[in-house]
C-alpha cells in the first residue's frame, strides 16, 4: 500500500500538483535510471557576430579507464527543431568543438545541444554521470568569455540509446520566483538566453513583461537599461537563464 | 553559510555585488549586515563595513578600496556574533543556506585602466569547505585559452584557523607523469598563479597538496577579460561510490608528485 501511494505521489500530475500547491515540492526527477549520462542544455550563437567554443572532457577515461568511448552531440535551433547531430570518437582527455556560422553551414542564429558520453562496450559504469562542461562566447572575434554548464535538462540510456527528459518540473501556476543576485545598473546592454528545459509549455514574467516557451524552445530576452534588478516569475522550478552583458564591444557571460 | 572574497593585486582589481536577498524569494532582508574578516595575529578580525560605493537598498556593492587578498566577507547581524570564537571560523548564520546557492557576484577588471575588459561569475565560497584539507585536481584545459595572450590560475582558499600557511601546488602532465612546475600558495589568500600557455594541454592538471580552494581560470587578450571556476571531479558523478572513484583519481597522481 505504502508503494502504491509513493507511485501516484511521484506521478507528473501529482508532482505538479505538489508544486503548485508548495506541498513538498520537486525541483527535480530523482529516478533517472542508471547507466545513463546527463546533459545540460548547452547554449550555442552564431547571431550577432558571435561564436562558440565548447570545451568538454572524456569522464569515462578519466574516471572509469574506459578506452574508446565516444559523446553523442544534438544540436537545435531556438525552435527545438533538430540542425545537426554528431558523435566525436577518438577523444582526448579534455577536447573541444568550435560551433561558428561555417559549423552549420552558415546559420546565424541561435539554439542550444546536448551532449552524452557513451560506451559501446559492456563497460559503461553503474552510475549517473554529468558532463559540466564550458562554453566560451567569442563576440566580434575577440576573446571567448567562458561560462560553466548550470543544469541538468536530458539524460541518455547507454543499454539502449533512449533520450529521457523533464529532469526539471513544473508547476500549475507561476509560483516560482528566481531573482538574480546581481546588479545590472551599469551596463550598455543585458540579455538573458533562457531555454525552456522542459518537454511543456511554460510562462515565464522577466520585471513582469510576459512570456511563453514553447517546450525546448530557446529565447534571448534583452532588459531594459533602466532596470538594474531581474526577477524571473515562472511555472518551470528551475529556470536559470546565462546572462550577456555589454559595455561597448566588451562582453561577459555568466550563469544566473 | 556562505563566504565571499575578491582579489586586489598589481595585475586586477574586483568588485564584489552582494546581495541582501536569497535568490527565491522576492523579498529584502534590510536587517542584514555585512561583515569583513580577515586573519590578524592568530586572530580572526571581524569588522562591519559601512560604506561602499554601492551600497543600497538591495545590494552591499564595493571594491578595491575595501578588498584585500587576506579579506573574506559575510551576512550576518551582529548578535549571531556574540561569544564568537576568535581562532576559528564559524557557522554564523544560515542567511545563505539556500537552494540555489546564495551567490554574490564577482568582477574582476585590470588594474592598468587602458585596458577596459571585465569578467565576472556568480561566487561563494560554501562554510563547510573552510573546514576541511584535501587537494584539488582541475584540468588545465578546460578553461584555460591558448589563442589568449596571457592565463592565470587564481587559487582562493579560506581555511577556518586564522593563518597564512604555505602549501604547494602543481601542475602535472598525468600521461607523462611528471611535475612540469611546482608553486607555493598560502591558506586565506586570494593567490594569482602566471599560466604559461605551452602547459594548455589536455593532458595537464593543475593540483594542490594538503589545502582545498576554488581554482579560478583567467584570460586576458587585448584588453578583453575571460574568468570562469572549474567544479570539484566529484560533480561529473551523481550517483555511486563518486567519492571513491574520485579518492583512487587523486591517490594516482598524488603518487606523482610523491
Amino acid at each position: 500500500m505504502k508503494s502504491l501511494v509513493k507511485f501516484f505521489a511521484n506521478s507528473n500530475f501529482a508532482v505538479k500538483m505538489r508544486n503548485t500547491l508548495n506541498i513538498k515540492p520537486q525541483m527535480y526527477n530523482k529516478n533517472i535510471p542508471k547507466f545513463s549520462s546527463i546533459s545540460d542544455s548547452f547554449a550555442w550563437r552564431t547571431d550577432n557576430s558571435f561564436k562558440t567554443i565548447f570545451k568538454f572532457s572524456d569522464i569515462l577515461d578519466l574516471f572509469y579507464n574506459i578506452e574508446n568511448s565516444y559523446v553523442e552531440l544534438n544540436f537545435f535551433n531556438k525552435n527545438n527543431e533538430v540542425i545537426k547531430s554528431m558523435e566525436i570518437k577518438n577523444l582526448d582527455l579534455s577536447n573541444h568543438l568550435i560551433i561558428d556560422k561555417k559549423f552549420f553551414n552558415g546559420l546565424e542564429d541561435y539554439g542550444f545541444f546536448n551532449i552524452f558520453h557513451r560506451s559501446n562496450d559492456l563497460k559503461f559504469p553503474n552510475d549517473l554521470i554529468s558532463n559540466r562542461c564550458y562554453l566560451g562566447f567569442s563576440f566580434k572575434n575577440n576573446l571567448y568569455s567562458f561560462v560553466h554548464g548550470n543544469n541538468f535538462v536530458s539524460y541518455l540510456m547507454n543499454k539502449n540509446g533512449k533520450i529521457g527528459e523533464d529532469i526539471i518540473k513544473t508547476s500549475f501556476i507561476k509560483n516560482q520566483f528566481y531573482r538574480i543576485q546581481k546588479s545590472f545598473d551599469c551596463y550598455d546592454k543585458v540579455e538573458l538566453f533562457v531555454t525552456n528545459p522542459t518537454t511543456k509549455k511554460i510562462y515565464v514574467s522577466v520585471n513582469n513583461e510576459n512570456y511563453t516557451l514553447n517546450p525546448k524552445y530557446t529565447k534571448i530576452i534583452n532588459i531594459p537599461k533602466k532596470e538594474g534588478e531581474i526577477l524571473i516569475r515562472s511555472n518551470c522550478t528551475f529556470l536559470r537563464p546565462t546572462v550577456f552583458t555589454y559595455k561597448k564591444d566588451f562582453i561577459d557571460v555568466h550563469h544566473s | 553559510m556562505n563566504y565571499f572574497f575578491g582579489i586586489n593585486n598589481d595585475v586586477f582589481k574586483s568588485k564584489l555585488t552582494i546581495p541582501k536577498f536569497q535568490n527565491r524569494i522576492p523579498n529584502t532582508n534590510k536587517d542584514i549586515q555585512l561583515f569583513k574578516c580577515y586573519p590578524d595575529k592568530n586572530e580572526w578580525k571581524i569588522e562591519e563595513m559601512h560604506k561602499g560605493n554601492g551600497f543600497s537598498n538591495n545590494f552591499f556593492i564595493f571594491d578595491n578600496s575595501e578588498i584585500k587578498n587576506e579579506d573574506i566577507f559575510f551576512l550576518s547581524k551582529k548578535d549571531d556574533l556574540n561569544n564568537r570564537d576568535k581562532q576559528k571560523l564559524d557557522n554564523y548564520n544560515n542567511f545563505t543556506d539556500t537552494t540555489p546557492s546564495y551567490r554574490a557576484n564577482f568582477e574582476i577588471y585590470f588594474t592598468d585602466k587602458n585596458k577596459l575588459g571585465f569578467s565576472s561569475y556568480q561566487s561563494e565560497y560554501p562554510y563547510n569547505m573552510t573546514k576541511i584539507k584535501g587537494s584539488i585536481f582541475t584540468s588545465v584545459s578546460s578553461i584555460g585559452n591558448r589563442e589568449a595572450e596571457k592565463n592565470y590560475i587564481l587559487l582562493r582558499n579560506i581555511f577556518e584557523k586564522p593563518i597564512h600557511q604555505v602549501f604547494n601546488a602543481y601542475l602535472v602532465d598525468i600521461k607523462k607523469k611528471c611535475v612540469l612546475e611546482n608553486f607555493k600558495l598560502k591558506t586565506n589568500y586570494s593567490n594569482l598563479l602566471k599560466l604559461k600557455n605551452e602547459y594548455i594541454k589536455p593532458e595537464v592538471y593543475f593540483i594542490t597538496d594538503k589545502f582545498l580552494g576554488i581554482p579560478i581560470y583567467i584570460s586576458e587578450k587585448n584588453g578583453h577579460l575571460s574568468m570562469e571556476h572549474t567544479h570539484p571531479p566529484h560533480t561529473h558523478i551523481l550517483s555511486g561510490n563518486k567519492f571513491n572513484l574520485v579518492k583512487n583519481l587523486k591517490e594516482r597522481v598524488h603518487e606523482i608528485i610523491s
